[in-house]
């Protein structure tokens, strides 16, 4: 590898650090916006439509099951909070073009949850590590779903 | 070195100098102050300021150094805060009495009943909570909370009988208003039906503001762009009846920005930047332009080159238009940031005070600093001031993921602006975190320093200096609120050198009396009316009555008060926070008293000691007009600044403030063909003088350390002989680098009989130690407190946050006078000063 692409290497990993560890902090949202969830990618990556323009949003906080059963269950479960329903995407930092932050439901028969939040409830996520509290949420959130053995936390099933 | 190059060179260095003199002029920034000393991080504060009490302050902030909100309150103009609740710096964190508890995203607002309405984003951010505070931010009793909804960033504004809040709610902008006829919940009224504003979806980032005459106007910005960061627009609408049956008009577009909702910038990096539309009415109904509506807002002229800038358009429909094209409010000629603007208006002056982020000195565009400015009404349109520099470090954002917030803070209002920030420079040294985290600072922003000395040399507040010897009664500064006249009296002397700005060597005057209207009181200080000076001392009448002060001074009332001086002169400080000092000094062969006047910390621009109009070198006349660049000619500048400029300035029999004997007049004093232009300075009826060397003049005025003060001096008793100028000068200097403000609070206000009151007194520098080359300089010494004119108790000693505080739970049922005199130590550069008179009330019932 010769000096400049060390460099780049170095560069890119302190950048990708940079925005890991932003998202790592204890951390209020920012500024929002508001619109319809009109596609879910995976269990932590929506696309919101205000009517002007469709945002890519990723869920801040939260690890999700990247492959295998769980990771199909907590896209569904995605699916059902918010896939066609109004939410509240509260920023905390942009990455690119996609926007990091906090998904909020904002419909009648759900009312205002915090998906990520009930991912992790739901043992359809685990907190991400040193991640902030979210208010201390999060982490009572995760303690929860571990000691219902929900999700990520249930006990390996026999083969 | 070729001619051209010595040549730009010079222009470059006289540029530098008079940039300096300006900026240093025109506004006057204090210490730093780190209200917060948290742990963790607390950025993204609103401040607001009493308009019934200009030393209160409240302070709120976003905290994550646990649960609520840092809550932080001044009763000293911002010179050291304290906490409602000490224990955790924090309300609306559970405890009982300080509110639901809360997310975030604070915002203040303060009525002239007392009123501070604070409303922020509840725990569960759903709902919008207001509490009230009617002692000045100590207590809190719950107001309302707006039902649950998917809600952010509130704003709460108060005035004309109303508060308004305006927030975003499920995308679109809405708003609720409710009366208010007085001080307390019982005296607000039930906040009507929420309004959505027309044409506001996908608008956000608002701000709101009420015009003199109840209209409701509300800013938001367009999230149109997928990134975040294309071209956006500023929507406009406006409630033109306020509370009344209508609702909200349509959206009309003020500006368009390349600045977009989420807009990545190196100093913002990952939080990112809006435009963050701010609003301000001139509420000042004396103000050439009452009714403005000013729109502050972030531009970034060639889209994502991170050179964005704070533009102001303004209004004189309520909103309907606006101005084109925008006036650029930051003076940064590097190219780089600024951002998060935040617009303040006083009204009592119409002025318009504007701070933001700027990382102009940051090479990498990441460090910022916080500037500010002010828009002085009388100098539209060219009226945006310097910008100067007021956090003493520089902050970055990546101490935390949050960055710098969202917002900044800023009061404004009688003379004094108050910006709030996040800052991780530990300027100061008392960030917990050190430079690791944010703190919130403040700081107090007030006008410069002007002078008008011996042969009268005057600095303007914008830092011209020139020499005027006119002879006769002239307003030496004005504005709305305030007003300062100076009486000139010719005096012979030699033939004088040339003065370095203007070209002129003419004769010269004094000044001998001057005047001044103090909110509803007229003030004068004069040798003696009858004319015949009386060596022992010169004359103070208020409002015409002969008036000898007390200890602690007269109150004029509002904050007006006048009190002694040293070397037997008198202090007179305006409701509007101007302070002016006056400093006799006794010429035995002459018969006559001669003054210094000094003033400090003034937001006025209009007299001969006020700002230059554009393109004048010489302040503006009296209707705002220009004179222009300065004559070639020597002639001509002489009629320009002896004849048409001293005529504009003169005092007429209906504006003068002065007092005089019978059959007397401003008339008596004026001597329209002084000075001559050439010499003999030859004045009738007086002694000749006897000129000294400029070797023996040099002598006598080397302790006058400042250069251009020191040229005054020389200048002075070289041509006329006097050496008392130097006893004045040495005066007008330790004045100006000791003089001292003490602020008193008492609290409880009102008590109960039997209840401990602290009375503190907060004593502070007037001016910056590090102008005097003594930043570190302590202020040290005793309080005296008293009470219904009696002393209180012995002196006290200052602390190191120099207070001292008295108390006390023997005063009795009724109303009590209470003031505070500082006592410099002996070896202490600061000089003695009385606190304004507070009333206390101690009430005969239980809470």
């Amino acid at each position: 590898m010769n000096d400049s692409r060390k460099k780049a290497g170095f560069l890119g990993c302190v950048l990708g650090c940079s925005i890991w560890a932003a998202m790592l902090t204890p951390s209020f949202a920012g500024d929002s916006f508001w619109g319809k969830v009109t596609e879910v990618r995976s269990a932590d990556n929506v696309v919101l439509d205000n009517g002007k323009a469709r945002f890519e949003v990723r869920l801040v906080g939260v690890i999700v099951p990247r492959e295998g059963r769980l990771a199909g269950e907590a896209k569904d479960f995605v699916s059902r909070l918010v896939l066609g329903k109004n939410a509240r995407v509260r920023m905390e930092s942009k990455s690119k073009d996609t926007m990091i932050g906090e998904l909020i439901t904002d419909d009648p028969e759900i009312g205002f949850k915090d998906v990520g939040l009930e991912l992790v409830r739901n043992g359809m996520a685990r907190k991400a590590p040193e991640y902030s509290d979210k208010y201390g949420d999060l982490a009572r959130a995760e303690r929860e779903a571990r000691e219902a053995r929900r999700g990520v936390w249930a006990p390996a099933q026999p083969r | 070195m070729k001619k051209r190059t010595r040549t730009l060179v010079r222009l470059f260095v006289v540029g530098l100098f008079l940039l300096a003199s300006a900026v240093r002029a025109q506004l006057s920034s204090g210490v730093d102050v780190n209200l917060s000393q948290m742990g963790g991080y607390q950025s993204e504060c609103a401040i607001a300021k009493n308009p019934a009490n200009h030393d209160q302050l409240f302070a709120l902030c976003n905290n994550l150094a646990g649960s609520g909100l840092l809550a932080a309150r001044s009763v000293n103009g911002g010179v050291s805060w304290t906490f409602p609740d000490p224990a955790d710096k924090t309300i609306a964190d559970g405890d009982a009495g300080q509110g639901p508890a809360a997310c975030c995203d604070p915002t203040l607002a303060w009525d002239a009943f007392g009123n501070l309405f604070i409303t922020y984003i509840d725990s569960a951010r759903t709902g919008i909570v207001t509490i009230l505070s009617t002692d000045g931010g100590a207590t809190f009793t719950n107001l309302t909370t707006f039902p649950p909804a998917s809600v952010d960033q509130p704003t709460v504004v108060a005035g004309a009988g109303a508060v308004w809040i305006v927030w975003n709610q499920s995308g679109q902008m809405v708003a609720r208003g409710a009366p208010v006829t007085g001080l307390g919940t019982a005296n607000v009224g039930a906040f009507h039906a929420l309004q959505t504003i027309p044409g506001t979806a996908s608008c956000s980032f608002g701000d709101i503001a009420i015009s003199p005459g109840g209209a409701v106007v509300q800013a938001c910005e367009t999230e149109n762009s997928a990134n975040g960061q294309g071209q956006e627009s500023i929507l406009i609408n406006t409630d033109a009846d306020g509370l009344g049956a209508g609702n909200f008009g349509a959206a009309v577009t003020a500006t368009n920005t390349n600045v977009g909702p989420f807009d990545a910038i190196p100093a913002q990096a990952s939080r990112t930047i809006d435009a963050e539309a701010g609003l301000a009415f001139d509420a000042n109904p004396a103000s050439p332009h009452f009714g403005r509506l000013y729109l502050v807002y972030t531009e970034e002229p060639v889209d994502e080159n991170n050179d964005t800038q704070i533009l102001l358009r303004f209004s004189d429909n309520n909103g309907t238009t606006w101005s084109n094209p925008p006036i650029r409010v930051d003076d940064d000629p590097n190219g780089r940031s600024q951002f998060f603007p935040k617009i303040a208006s006083n009204a009592l002056s119409g002025n318009v005070g504007l701070c933001w982020y700027d990382a102009r000195n940051s090479a990498t565009n990441t460090a910022m600093q916080v500037f500010c400015t002010i828009a002085n009404r009388d100098l539209f349109p060219a009226f945006i001031g310097p910008n100067v520099q007021v956090s003493d470090g520089a902050s970055t954002s990546s101490a935390n993921a949050n960055q710098f917030g969202d917002y900044s803070g800023l009061a404004y209002f009688q003379g004094a602006m108050h910006p709030i920030w996040g800052d991780t420079s530990n300027s100061g040294g008392l960030n917990p975190n050190g430079t690791a985290e944010f703190d919130a600072y403040s700081d107090r922003i007030t006008g410069g320093v002007a002078a008008n000395e011996g042969d009268p040399h005057i600095t303007t507040v914008d830092g011209i200096r020139y020499d005027f010897q006119a002879a006769g009664e002239f307003v030496a500064l004005r504005d709305g609120g305030m007003e300062i006249q100076t009486r000139q009296t010719p005096i012979p002397s030699a033939p004088p050198a040339g003065n370095g700005y203007t070209g002129l060597a003419t004769c010269v005057s004094l000044n001998t009396a001057v005047a001044a209207r103090v909110g509803t009181h007229r003030v004068s200080f004069e040798p003696n009316v009858s004319g015949v000076p009386d060596p022992s001392g010169m004359q103070l009448r208020v409002d015409g009555n002969l008036t000898t002060l007390p200890d602690d001074g007269t109150d004029l009332g509002g904050g007006g008060r006048v009190v002694s001086s040293p070397g037997g002169g008198i202090q007179i400080q305006f409701p509007d926070e101007t302070l002016l000092v006056v400093t006799p000094g006794w010429w035995a062969s002459q018969g006559l008293w001669f003054l210094n006047i000094d003033v400090f910390q003034t937001s006025a621009v209009e007299g001969i000691m006020g700002v230059r109009a554009p393109g004048s070198w010489l302040p503006a006349l009296s209707d705002g007009t220009s004179l222009g660049p300065r004559p070639a000619g020597l002639h001509d500048r002489f009629v320009d600044l002896n004849q048409k400029f001293a005529d504009s300035w003169r005092v007429t029999d209906k504006s003068s403030l002065f007092d005089y004997a019978p059959g007397a007049s401003t008339a008596t004093f004026a001597m329209p063909s002084w000075p001559a232009e050439n010499p003999p300075c030859v004045v009738p009826h007086t002694r000749p003088v006897r000129p000294v060397s400029a070797a023996v003049a040099r002598e006598l005025c080397r302790g006058i350390v400042d250069k251009s003060r020191n040229a005054n001096c020389v200048f002075d008793v070289r041509w006329t002989g006097n050496r008392g100028f130097v006893k004045t000068y040495l005066l007008s200097q330790r004045i100006e680098s000791g003089s001292t403000t003490v602020v008193l609070s008492g609290e409880p206000s009102p008590s109960r009989p039997e209840e401990p009151v602290v009375l503190t007194a907060t004593v502070r520098r007037n001016l910056r130690p590090a102008r005097h080359g003594r930043r570190s300089a302590a202020t040290t010494g005793l309080v005296q407190f008293f009470v219904d004119g009696q002393r209180a108790g012995e002196p006290i000693r200052l602390d190191a946050r120099s207070q001292a505080r008295w108390k006390t739970a023997r005063l009795a049922v009724g109303k009590h006078r209470v003031s505070a005199a500082y006592l410099p130590d002996r070896a202490s550069t600061a000089l003695g000063s009385q606190s304004a008179t507070l009333t206390h009330l101690v009430e005969d019932r239980a809470r």
